[in-house]
């Protein structure tokens, strides 16, 4: 029985190649987009689970005060995993982790060769059994034994020293440090959000050894006894606090234990991670959303194209019926045939995802490789989807067949029945609807970052160009690089920043002199130079930070803005000028100048309070050389630079950054979402298209005997294509109207993170109603033609 | 072996009852061959769809081999009908995805008969018919004629007591008629009841008794 229903269904597959087509094609686009969007949260959801010990290992986070916020940190004091290893007796180990100057950045030398590194870590050697590194080179327990040990990952190994050996060899950190490498790692698998590639001992470093209460930023990770109670650890740990802390040095009030398995995709409310491998389980979620809508409007296609063709099948129904099949026996034929044509689908986008997958990951920004495409888990899932597509695709044509009754044969029989018409244009609606929503979409998101890259941030990041400078290590070498660079013509200025805007600046807090409150959380940034002009920041009174002064003078000068002129009760900027100020730099501080506010996070945050400082021997140094220029010529400007470099540091590496690319990429996940919503509009569109080309062929043959006596009665050919197009452009008007509301409520949604956002202008609903129109009308306007110009001799005449 | 009694079957065409079937009294013989015969619109093919249990009538009864047809759940009826009635049409209505062996092999496949049998039974089919050597052609690549045998055989194939044929050569050219009369007569003796219905008085001729038909009523 089923292999003569497997033959049916195969001949007629064959038999109907341009709908077969139509809906391989259409499922098998659909698919291999929900395969790769499947795959890509599937990684999303391993991660960390890899590690042996994953379900006793917890990442500790702190909750601040209302100062701060009462924002969750991840970074924490040095102190905590200490502290907690020695008087928690369910800790069984911790490690501490921090990027090297923290930011991770380095020049290293090796074999009078410079790197400049990014990915470097202090951690305590514990973090190594905590997360099963592999040593291939060197021994696990012992690789920080001796002082100024490191350790790197193979792939590094394999790029700074080729296929030699690493044991025992020599690396150069900004040409202070020299470090022996004591083991070589094999690579942590990418779906880990441990993600160094060099490693020091933090116990070689201050940051290691002298334990202090303070400073917060270092991440911990502990690891419990199997028979520990998360929460109950938790709780002894902010015991700590006010064990070790005095209670006006408190700032924070509580400690947390995250389990491992939630780091990667349950750290949104977590400031300060350090891992740039931070998922969202939002976007997971959103993703298996988006990979059943894609996979729901595919089947929904099937469903349209499959009954499009009742008419063709009411007769074999018919004769099957009378010939004695029972309803189950016609449901099985066409579950078989979804079968066969979603079986056929799958393989078909299995190929294409695997085709696509170059292109999906440069777009997502992820890095799927074809073997985890392949494996066996996804496989199974596929075969998942491939009932749920028989399933729900095969459903209603099934039923839909199985109801015709074996009296179609005898009588022409009128399959014009009201609730499956209801249900098939219900389907039409629901799937241009969808595409309306992305097209929304697309022009709210493609607007905002237009509205983000026109706004002004309050000073000019064009044509500032960053060069990290920590690798220098005299002060006249300093000196002399400074003036080469000024001699290159474009050259307007030159400061030395702690950071530019935005990344790594130190949070403090700054007060009133004299006041007792807590005061106002800051960012601060150590600066040397002409920092207005180099910013392009726009004063609004007093003057620059100081250029020159003497080596004895124990003031700090600050450069502050708007925020934190009214937090300290200057209305007029004016009235700040050379008042006292109490800060966590020094004792005295003064401020200089005042500055207009600017955005130096990103758009979605509000403007806080920002202090730039010069002072002898600030705590945090300088790291990098901030050039503004103007040339026509960025890459001979850059040349010329980089020369200077070569020649004063020939042993470290160079690397720069314009400040514009920096601020772009603050946005990456924004155009990304931007270029993901345009794909799956375009995919949304084309798909529905077919269906909607499938139900027009489908009204034209239903309606082909009226068309007839229309047409023998003198009707044009305009009119006729005016009549069968009439109401699939009211399917469509009723989708917009669906549509615009969510997608305002959506995408409303989606701009409430951004503090400065455009509001959603009402021309974009049009144009996407407009939009979805014209495509509609290309597509039922084909089979409306065809269908007009038929010779009513040939749709009128009887069997 | 057919009795029915009183059948009535109306259509309410705006508030008053336009009766397709008035009063309709029939018995029928085993080794029958009845030709109805009438205008368009008489009745004819309501009242054979009924005697095959495709349609229902608003009113009287209907006794098959001395089953209350009407009263029978659709499944028995299902099988009743299965075992014991082969239909033909007038347009052949061949499955045309099916070669001739596979469409007359179908209703054995709904009967849940066993492979070895099935082969069995088509190969005699297409035997009987001579059209062993037709057996893997497509409905589309036959004539007219043929493709009425093969529908007779495949109504033939589950041995049915009882043939309806709804203007079996309606569609055909008179020599292919005559052929499908000489066989249907052939049949008739072998001991198939017929039932058939046809506008040719001298197709009707070929059976035992004609009934007439006028606006649902026999004559």
């Amino acid at each position: 029985m089923i292999k003569n229903y497997i033959k049916i269904a195969w001949r007629s597959i064959v038999k109907n190649r341009f709908f077969s087509l139509l809906n391989i094609f259409g499922l098998a686009i659909s698919l291999s987009v929900a395969i790769l969007l499947l795959t890509y949260g599937r990684q999303e959801l391993s991660f960390d689970k890899h590690f042996s010990k994953e379900s006793n290992i917890y990442r500790v986070y702190m909750q601040t005060t209302p100062t701060y916020n009462n924002e969750n940190w991840v970074q924490l004091p040095n102190a905590v995993a200490p502290t907690m290893l020695a008087e928690v007796p369910e800790v069984k180990s911790a490690a501490r982790l921090v990027k090297l100057d923290f930011t991770g950045t380095a020049s290293i030398r090796v074999n009078e060769s410079n790197f400049m590194e990014n990915n470097i870590y202090l951690a305590d050697s514990a973090l190594f059994n905590l997360f099963d590194f592999k040593f291939i080179e060197g021994n696990r327990k012992t690789v920080f034994s001796n002082p100024k040990s490191v350790v790197i990952a193979q792939s590094k190994k394999e790029q700074l020293f080729g296929k030699q050996e690493a044991l025992n060899k020599e690396i150069v950190f900004n040409q202070r440090d020299t470090m022996i490498v004591s083991g070589v790692f094999q690579d942590l698998p990418l779906n880990s959000s441990i993600e160094g590639d060099i490693f020091t001992n933090i116990m070689d470093s201050w940051m290691g050894k002298d334990i202090y209460w303070s400073n917060a930023s270092y991440e911990t990770y502990c690891l419990l006894s199997p028979t520990a109670n998360a929460d109950q650890v938790a709780h002894l740990t902010t015991a700590l606090i006010n064990k070790h802390v005095p209670a006006d040095e408190q700032y924070y009030t509580q400690f947390f234990l995250q389990p491992l398995a939630k780091v990667h995709l349950y750290s949104g409310h977590l400031k300060h991670d350090a891992s740039s491998r931070i998922g969202n389980i939002n976007t997971v979620k959103t993703i298996f959303i988006l990979a059943s809508l894609i996979i729901a409007i595919a089947c929904i296609n099937y469903m349209n194209l499959a009954t499009a063709r009742s008419q063709k099948n009411a007769k074999e129904v018919g004769v099957s019926k009378v010939l004695g099949a029972k309803p189950y026996e016609i449901k099985l034929r066409f579950y078989l045939e979804t079968a066969i044509v979603s079986l056929i689908s799958i393989v078909i986008g299995l190929l294409l995802a695997c085709a696509l997958l170059t292109t999906f990951n440069n777009m997502i920004g992820t890095s799927i490789n074809i073997a985890s495409l392949l494996s066996l888990g996804n496989l199974a899932v596929l075969l998942c989807i491939w009932l749920a597509v028989t399933l729900i695709g095969g459903s209603y044509p099934a039923f839909y067949m199985a109801r015709i009754p074996s009296l179609s044969l005898m009588k022409k029989w009128d399959n014009k029945n009201v609730a499956s018409e209801l249900i098939r244009r219900g389907l039409v609606v629901f799937q241009f609807t969808c595409s309306i929503i992305l097209i929304i979409g697309v022009l709210v998101i493609s607007l905002q970052m237009k509205h983000v890259q026109d706004k002004d941030l309050g000073y000019k990041p064009t044509q500032i160009l960053t060069i990290p400078m920590r690798a220098i290590t005299k002060v006249d070498k300093y000196e002399s690089i400074k003036q080469s660079l000024l001699s290159i013509s474009g050259t307007e200025s030159i400061s030395t920043l702690q950071t530019y805007p935005g990344f790594g600046e130190s949070g403090k807090t700054i007060n009133a002199a004299g006041a007792i409150t807590e005061g106002l959380p800051v960012r601060t940034c150590s600066s040397r130079g002409e920092v207005v002009q180099t910013m392009g920041l726009d004063l609004l009174a007093g003057s620059d930070l100081p250029q020159n002064i003497s080596p004895n003078d124990t003031v700090c000068y600050t450069l502050i803005n708007e925020v934190v002129a009214s937090y300290l009760g200057f209305s007029n900027p004016a009235d700040a000028i050379g008042q006292p100020l109490k800060s966590e730099m020094m004792k005295k501080s003064v401020i200089v100048g005042v500055v207009r506010n600017f955005n130096f996070s990103n758009l979605k945050d509000a403007i806080g309070g920002y202090v730039y400082y010069r002072m002898n021997n600030p705590s945090e140094s300088y790291r990098y050389f901030v050039l503004r220029y103007n040339t026509a010529n960025t890459s001979t400007y850059l040349d010329q630079v980089r020369a200077v470099f070569a020649k004063e540091q020939p042993e470290v590496a160079f690397d720069y950054q314009f400040l514009d690319d920096y601020i772009r990429k603050q946005y990456e996940v924004e155009n990304r979402t931007n270029k993901v919503i345009s794909a799956f509009s375009i995919l949304t569109i084309f798909v529905a298209s077919l269906g909607l080309f499938g139900l027009a062929a489908f009204t034209a043959e239903q309606r082909k005997k009226e068309i007839g006596v229309r047409k023998v009665l003198g009707a044009s050919t305009y009119k006729i294509v005016k009549l069968l197009s009439g109401h699939f452009v009211l399917l469509v008007v009723l989708s917009l109207i669906i549509a615009s509301p969510i997608a305002w409520w959506l995408f409303s949604k989606w701009l409430q993170d951004f503090t400065f956002r455009i509001q959603i202008p009402w021309w974009v609903f049009l144009s996407a109603g407009a939009l979805a129109l014209i495509i509609a009308m290309f597509t039922i306007g084909y089979q409306a033609m065809r269908a007009a110009r038929v010779n009513p001799v040939n749709s009128l005449r009887d069997e | 072996m057919i009795k029915l009694q009183n059948i009535f079957k109306w259509y309410h065409v705006g508030g008053t009852r336009s009766y397709v079937l008035k009063d309709i009294n029939l018995e029928v013989d085993p080794g029958d061959f009845i030709s109805i015969m009438g205008p368009s619109g008489s009745g004819k093919s309501t009242l054979l769809n009924l005697l095959g249990m495709l349609d229902m009538p608003d009113e009287g009864k209907y006794y098959f081999m001395e089953e209350d047809v009407f009263a029978l759940k659709a499944k028995r009826r299902t099988a009743l009908f299965q075992s014991h009635i082969g239909y033909v049409f007038q347009s052949y209505h061949l499955i045309d995805d099916l070669t001739v062996y596979e469409n007359i092999e179908t209703p054995l496949l709904y009967k849940d008969l066993p492979g070895k049998e099935r082969k069995a039974i088509v190969a005699d089919m297409l035997d009987r018919f001579g059209i062993v050597g037709k057996k893997d052609l497509f409905p589309s690549q036959l004539s007219g004629g043929q493709q009425q045998i093969v529908g007779i055989a495949r109504a033939l194939a589950t041995s049915p007591t009882l043939l309806l044929a709804d203007e079996p050569t309606g569609n055909l050219n008179s020599k292919q008629g005559e052929e499908i009369m000489q066989l249907f007569k052939q049949l008739n003796e072998e001991g198939v009841t017929i039932i058939q219905v046809t506008h040719s008085e001298k197709n009707a001729e070929y059976g035992k008794r004609t009934i007439h038909m006028l606006d649902g009523q026999l004559r």
